[in-house]
């Protein structure tokens, strides 16, 4: 009696979605939903209905324009959306329906909370947001007490048309409110991050992106990296993007600023719709793919792809641009960094999948080997760059 | 029926609840519930979605009863005992918001079955209703049918699915008229992209979606006949039969299945059930109607074939055949009803023991020989009479028995309008009333010299033998 579809195995919340003890007499129905979702984390969107989640969700991960979004319906269940796009972007994202309260006893809060990597709680600013608030304090509460590795974060959602005064006026309220809320629950150490974010500019990429990197392991290793890569070849900043959805995964430790940002996610967008007039959908990224574009102020964009997935766009001064070979040379030594780090990656995955007891002590020991590993691809670069120079 | 069938509402500012629930109340008091209710009642929300009203009737509940049962239906916003609201209520959410049918080819008005024994078995049919104000210019609606019964729920699914469906229909049609005539004053489209702030505070409820005024009196009236027709459905289902080993059971009606399928809307009676329950209707049935239907020389070997037990195979559009089927049980005796199968479903049927036999055309039947008559409606209409083609290689005997002699001198009669078709049914029942004690008079008879004796006393001539030997093995 089972209805499912294999094409959507989404729908079928056996053992998911948790109304309690839920066993279909006997009916084993998703043998193998356990083990892949717990190796991937889980990002959960949540907050008060209409308050913008699946459009995020739909602009951020499915291309949506954001004029789009104004026709999308409310969603009804939980949307839980695979992201796969790499090896390092690999989570899962569950979509609530905001008029359900899942912190009710009749659902399964382990289920929800308890392979969960962070919950985004959207907040509508242009909305009294009382209620929201009361809703994120008592879902922080329970999650919390399911799982206390779940990092929270708030996004302070829809801000575009308000002005920047009150943009900030109303994220210290919030901040303020929400934190008094947490103490008064004996809960201090909770530590909350805040975004301002809109669908129709790229702040909600960029708030994505910081809760995406924080859910990657490799992160200070791929930062790192980048922190050799960059001074070596003359660079400003670089950004190593996820080119499918546009959230960068890592960039260097100089502060972010927004309007590069924006330049190198317009730039990834012109080169795909670029090459996807003349190649298939497919094959409009790959390993040929690099592109540079010189702006007016002497400064340049330059794109390299790292993998079918992950590309590297830097911004460089034009007179540092001399001596390509060098950035080319450091390039490949980074994106061969990259890949190593990639297989350690793989090989882990597959150790998982063959004893998953052992899970725990495993990442131990990977963290060490990435570690070492990282201490040779430094010395690499700099010595290789050291060569050229 | 044992159930409670709910129509559920995912409601764009308080999510998923069940929004009118029709349940069968047998022993409970009606008038406690009462009290219930308007306690429940002064809890609940005040949103035009989540809440039905009853046009200008403002009584909080509908009750319908069913004198021949006993059954009481009533249809509350919340179930009327707190243990089935509760099921209810979880049931609602899971089919609104997990349990959803999403195959591409019935992703809209899917069914799907689920839930245990603690929570109850749910049929959910989840289905859509265009709204040009919500987002996505529809609402997600469902209903569901909350049993306890597992199995019951599972054989009856073919029967509900099919109403459920109607009822869904039925609300959509009304919903896109409502949609069409919204769509001639604006587009939705447009007026949306161009920022005005159209979407109402509160969603629109069902009444106003569907422009009916009596919607939910209509609903109570489908969910109440559903809860009615569907415990017959199943008993009727289980005692008939289609099984072929079986024996031949009474059919003085068709198979349940064929009445709920013929039925075109709904809580109607069914159109077989009403020729048949009529008694006004039936006179007008009797034997002639054989006879206009095949030729006049067919009528007698009709006739002959039906008294003396030869096979009638009878195949065409079972609302064409029923009337001639019904004509043809005239010629047996009550006792022998059974040997008749209108609209049998299976071919097993035709090899079994009936006598006689009517089937839809898609069933294969076998050729016409001595032992097999066979009867073909033909799909042509001619002047609103029904074209049949009868093949039957057999002959009629010389002598032909006298009970057909009386019944055809009968039919005569009423061709030259001696008298009328009444009397032609009552003759008709008289004769084979004489002819049946007749054949169980025989039937006590032990050695054959007395059976000689009385054949001579009743009458019985050589010619009649054919119907006495195919009566008494019936008739004890």
């Amino acid at each position: 009696m089972s209805y499912e579809d294999e094409d959507y195995p989404v729908d079928s919340f056996p053992k998911d979605f948790g109304y309690g003890a839920y066993d279909q007499d006997g009916l084993e129905l998703e043998p193998n939903a356990s083990s892949n979702s717990e190796t991937k984390p889980r990002i959960l969107l949540m907050g008060l209905r209409r308050s913008g989640k699946s459009s995020i969700q739909k602009v951020v991960f499915h291309k949506m324009s954001p004029n789009e979004t104004l026709f999308l319906e409310s969603t009804s269940k939980i949307v839980k959306d695979d992201i796969n796009n790499s090896s390092f972007v690999q989570f899962q994202i569950w979509d609530f329906p905001g008029q359900i309260d899942f912190i009710e006893p009749t659902f399964d809060s382990d289920m929800i909370f308890g392979g969960c990597g962070a919950l985004v709680f959207v907040i509508d600013a242009k909305d009294d947001y009382n209620e929201a608030l009361t809703k994120f304090k008592n879902t922080v509460i329970k999650a919390y007490k399911v799982n206390p590795r779940i990092k929270f974060e708030v996004f302070i959602h829809k801000v575009d048309g308000i002005s920047d005064d009150s943009k900030m006026e109303s994220q210290r309220d919030i901040h303020q409110r929400s934190s008094d809320d947490l103490s008064e629950a004996g809960l201090d150490q909770i530590h909350l991050s805040f975004h301002l974010t809109s669908i129709y500019d790229h702040s909600i990429f960029e708030a994505f992106s910081k809760v995406v990197q924080k859910l990657i392991p490799q992160l200070p290793t791929l930062e790192n990296l980048l922190n050799i890569f960059i001074p070596n070849s003359g660079i400003e900043k670089a950004f190593l993007f996820d080119v499918v959805s546009k959230i960068y995964i890592a960039t260097d430790s100089s502060p972010v600023d927004m309007q590069a940002y924006e330049l190198c996610c317009d730039m990834i967008d012109m080169v795909i719709d670029l090459s996807s007039i003349y190649s298939s959908e497919e094959t409009a990224f790959d390993s040929g793919s690099s592109s540079l574009i010189k702006l007016n102020n002497n400064t340049i964009l330059y794109m390299r792809e790292v993998n079918k997935f992950l590309a590297l766009v830097c911004i460089l001064r034009e007179e540092n641009f001399n001596r390509q070979g060098v950035i080319d040379y450091n390039f490949i030594c980074f994106r061969d960094a990259i890949s190593e780090v990639f297989e350690l990656r793989l090989k882990r995955q597959k150790q998982l999948e063959n004893a998953e007891q052992d899970e725990d002590e495993l990442g131990e020991d990977q963290g060490i080997t990435i570690g070492r590993l990282n201490h040779e691809n430094d010395t690499a670069v700099v010595s290789r760059a050291a060569k050229m120079t | 029926m044992n159930a409670v069938i709910a129509l559920c509402h995912f409601c764009e500012a308080h999510g998923p609840c069940a929004i009118f629930c029709t349940q069968t109340l047998r022993d409970t008091k009606v008038e406690d519930l009462v009290n219930v209710e308007q306690q429940q009642q002064q809890g609940q929300k005040t949103c035009s979605a989540c809440n039905y009203t009853l046009g200008r009737n403002n009584s909080s509940a509908i009750y319908s009863k069913d004198t021949e049962s006993g059954a009481t239906f009533v249809s509350t916003k919340v179930a009327a005992l707190p243990e089935v609201a509760n099921l209810v209520k979880q049931a609602a959410v899971r089919s609104l918001s997990c349990e959803i049918n999403t195959n591409a080819k019935d992703g809209d008005g899917g069914f799907v079955f689920f839930g245990d024994s603690a929570r109850g078995h749910i049929l959910s049919h989840t289905f859509r209703v265009n709204d040009l104000q919500a987002r996505g210019y529809y609402q997600l609606f469902s209903i569901i049918v909350l049993m306890k019964d597992k199995y019951f729920l599972l054989n009856t699914k073919p029967f509900l699915a099919e109403h459920l469906r109607k009822v869904s229909a039925e609300l959509q049609a009304g919903a896109q008229r409502t949609k069409a005539a919204e769509e001639l004053n604006y587009s939705a489209r447009q007026r949306r992209l161009s920022g005005a702030q159209f979407l109402m505070p509160t969603p629109r409820s069902l009444l106003e979606l569907t422009g009916e005024e009596h919607v939910f009196a209509q609903l109570h009236s489908h969910f109440a006949w559903i809860l009615l027709a569907g415990s017959r459905f199943l008993t009727e289902h289980v005692t008939f039969g289609n099984l072929p080993w079986l024996p031949p059971q009474s059919s003085t009606r068709p198979p349940a299945q064929r009445l709920t399928y013929n039925s075109s809307t709904l809580p109607m009676i069914q159109m077989y059930e009403e020729t048949i329950d009529d008694p006004e209707q039936e006179e007008f049935f009797s034997l002639r109607h054989i006879k206009t239907v095949v030729r006049k020389e067919d009528f007698a070997t009709v006739c002959y074939c039906a008294l003396t037990g030869v096979k009638i195979i009878v195949r065409g559009a079972p609302e064409r055949t029923f009337r001639f089927m019904v004509c043809l049980k005239k010629l047996l005796p009550e006792p022998m009803h059974n040997l008749m199968r209108i609209d049998a479903q299976h071919q097993h049927s035709i090899s079994s023991e009936y006598k006689i036999i009517s089937v839809s055309n898609d069933i294969a039947v076998p050729i016409a020989s001595s032992s097999v008559f066979r009867i073909d409606f033909l799909d042509k209409h001619v002047n609103g009479n029904d074209i049949v083609s009868v093949k039957w290689p057999g002959e009629l005997p010389r002598k032909i028995p006298d009970l057909m002699v009386k019944l055809q001198k009968a039919v005569q009669a009423v061709d030259e309008k001696t008298f009328t078709e009444l009397v032609l049914n009552k003759q008709t029942k008289v004769l084979i009333e004489e002819w049946k004690n007749k054949v169980i008079c025989l039937n006590h008879a032990k050695s054959g010299s007395v059976q000689a004796k009385l054949k001579k006393v009743l009458g019985v001539q050589p010619q009649d033998q054919p119907i006495v030997n195919y009566w008494s093995t019936h008739l004890h």
